[in-house]
């Protein structure tokens, strides 16, 4: 069985910030941001994501590896594999809920779409309309949808009941605990 | 057993299943359609400016619209109605209701009051609601008290006749008016009627641009969905089912979480997200430079298609991925563990243990996904609405309309809508195209095959 590499734990150290080394340069050094044809553009902007994107992943799986050998070296592959495998699925996640919590971000939205007119300031991807503004974060889709709200006497009494159940079921189940907690 | 136990699931059977079946067919062969829906058109309306036996002449024989009829208007029911203005005098009127001093004369209908205002100076008109005696009740209350002296009732009455000849502004009845009555106007039926096997070659006379193109892209289309997302889904799958893969439950939840989202909404969300202008796609592929211009993801062909296969896989892979999950999850971990024993590698495993287990699995989860997807009219409908046009094709099958949205388009938006003779002549060349298809991927498949024992 081979032996761990203690000093594996440096190379880590060094691969982690290598990664965010070379992420943070690509970034800081992206080309100033045009507008062309109403868009924001990064001028040859594709380079530099995915120099960022490929460096994250040789990254990531560069210090699993490391891990890998510091704690279990017969599993340092399998692990620079996992990070690999956790990176594409959380690839996938934030594929599968961008229009998920773009939905939520309308919701919030004072002008109640995302596809008007571009922010002036703000981080890159804020201007660009990639991410929602902050800056127009408001509650008035809320305020007004619960201001036509109207609930009637009946469904207070349901709602009333429909607490105490909750209510209920978590008193029994403390109960239950307590009831079973060792002397 | 008693034949009554089975008579409410009979009784069901004809009502919910061979009753709409048989009325498809039968539409398939008549010219049924909004124009032509057997009611009577009153739009059509047209005055009489003659009468003379069984012939009459009308003022605007355009006013008719025979042209969307199969036979103009030869062959057609019509009503030849007689209008007169009655003057009249009341006695009271109060909250919409006028009373007569006498009642108005049986027989024939009371359409429309004609009241004097003096405080306006003009007449004001108002359909008849009720008439109950010497009581009138008036479609609308006029806004100012009407001169009670100065009231008119249009008396109309109606006869029925059939169109035998048509020639410009004279139309042949097939049987004269009845004797003092005085036509004024006749309005004609929508009538339609069995027209044989015309729906059919319509459609295959147009096949080669709308039947052909819209057939090919739909087994595309389902194909490409199909393949698609069980590759990705199956993947994505078997990642996750390993059970050492930390926070993998927390994973599960996250990626179906697209399933508990109504479509009609979140199809929505990703025609905003492709518009041309404004999308966030674009506003992507611009800021990275990926692109040099938008892409007019709904409004050219091949984009279209792109698109709609992607926004598929969002939509589908949850399902996907979830039913293939179960699938493996009955794959007993024993396999694996004699696999590793003997050397296997995790590729080895998965072509020599996961494959050829969900292979099974999958058949029915793949034919299933198939037959949904040929008649996925939701995404069709909601995305691009079976644009864009295209040269190749027709008003009613367009760059991504599959069978389905195309014979929507020939049934619901042509024709004066609710074509449904076309519509069911249509869904008669789906239901023999779909069966031709299922037979085949069982055929292929094997699915229908029995297990031998022996």
């Amino acid at each position: 069985m081979r032996q761990p590499h203690r000093r594996a734990f440096v190379w880590m150290a060094l691969a982690v910030a290598g990664t965010l080394l070379g992420v943070w340069a690509l970034v800081a050094n992206l080309p100033e941001d045009v507008v062309r044809d109403r868009f924001v553009v990064v001028p040859n902007g594709w380079i530099f994501v995915l120099g960022a994107f490929a460096l994250l992943v040789f990254g990531t799986a560069t210090t699993a590896y490391c891990y890998g050998l510091a704690t279990r070296p017969g599993r340092a592959t399998a692990y620079a594999l996992t990070s690999g495998t956790h990176m594409f699925i959380w690839g996938v996640i934030l594929a599968t809920f961008y229009p998920v919590l773009y939905l939520l971000a309308v919701s919030f939205n004072r002008n109640d779409t995302l596809a008007g007119a571009l922010p002036s300031e703000g981080n890159l991807l804020v201007r660009a309309g990639v991410i929602p503004n902050p800056a127009d974060f408001a509650l008035v889709q809320y305020e007004k949808v619960l201001s036509q709200t109207h609930i009637q006497a009946l469904q207070w009494v349901l709602i009333g009941l429909l607490v105490l159940a909750v209510l209920g079921i978590v008193g029994i189940k403390l109960a239950g605990r307590v009831a079973h907690l060792p002397a | 057993m008693p034949w009554y136990y089975v008579l409410p699931a009979i009784v069901f059977l004809l009502t919910f299943t061979f009753f709409p079946v048989l009325l498809t067919i039968w539409l398939a062969f008549t010219d049924y359609a909004g124009a032509r829906n057997g009611q009577l058109s009153v739009p059509t309306t047209t005055p009489i400016v003659a009468v003379d036996g069984t012939r009459i002449t009308v003022s605007d024989p355009a006013g008719l619209n025979c042209e969307v009829l199969r036979n103009g208007c030869v062959d057609v029911r019509a009503e030849v109605y007689s209008f007169e203005l009655l003057a009249v005098a009341a006695v009271d009127y109060a909250d919409g209701v006028l009373t007569l001093a006498e009642p108005l004369p049986r027989g024939r209908e009371a359409r429309q009051a004609d009241l004097f205002l003096p405080d306006l100076g003009f007449d004001f008109s108002t359909s008849i609601e009720e008439v109950d005696g010497v009581e009138i009740r008036l479609g609308r209350a006029p806004p100012f008290p009407p001169d009670l002296e100065r009231v008119g009732i249009q008396m109309a009455d109606e006869v029925d006749r059939r169109i035998v000849a048509h020639d410009g502004a004279l139309l042949t009845l097939d049987a004269p008016l009845p004797g003092g009555f005085e036509a004024t106007a006749i309005a004609r039926y929508n009538e339609y009627g069995f027209i044989g096997l015309r729906n059919f070659t319509t459609i295959l006379s147009r096949a080669q641009r709308s039947l052909v193109p819209v057939f090919a892209w739909n087994v595309s289309f389902a194909v490409l969905t199909i393949l698609i997302n069980t590759t990705i889904g199956v993947l994505l799958a078997v990642l996750l089912n390993n059970p050492d893969l930390r926070f993998r439950n927390l994973y599960r939840t996250l990626l179906i979480v697209p399933w508990a989202l109504p479509n009609i909404i979140t199809i929505q969300v990703w025609r905003g997200f492709l518009n041309e202008n404004f999308g966030v796609v674009n506003r992507l592929l611009m800021l990275f430079d990926i692109t040099p211009e938008p892409i007019n993801w709904l409004g050219v062909e091949l984009a279209a298609k792109g698109a709609v296969l992607l926004v598929n896989l969002w939509l589908g892979l949850p399902f996907m991925m979830t039913a293939v999950l179960g699938a493996l999850s009955a794959i007993p971990r024993e396999l694996y563990e004699a696999a590793k024993i003997d050397g296997a590698s995790a590729w080895q495993g998965f072509w020599g243990v996961t494959a050829p287990l969900l292979r099974t699995a999958l058949i029915p989860i793949t034919l299933t996904g198939f037959a949904f997807n040929f008649n996925n009219f939701n995404l069709i409908f909601l995305l691009t609405d079976g644009g864009p046009p295209v040269e190749w094709g027709t008003a009613t099958a367009r760059g991504t309309d599959i069978l389905i949205s195309w014979a929507y388009n020939e049934a619901f938006r042509s024709q004066g809508g609710y074509a449904y003779g076309l519509g069911s002549a249509i869904s008669i060349l789906i239901f023999v195209i779909t069966v031709a298809v299922s037979l085949v991927n069982f055929r292929v498949t094997g699915a229908l095959k029995e297990e031998r024992n022996t």
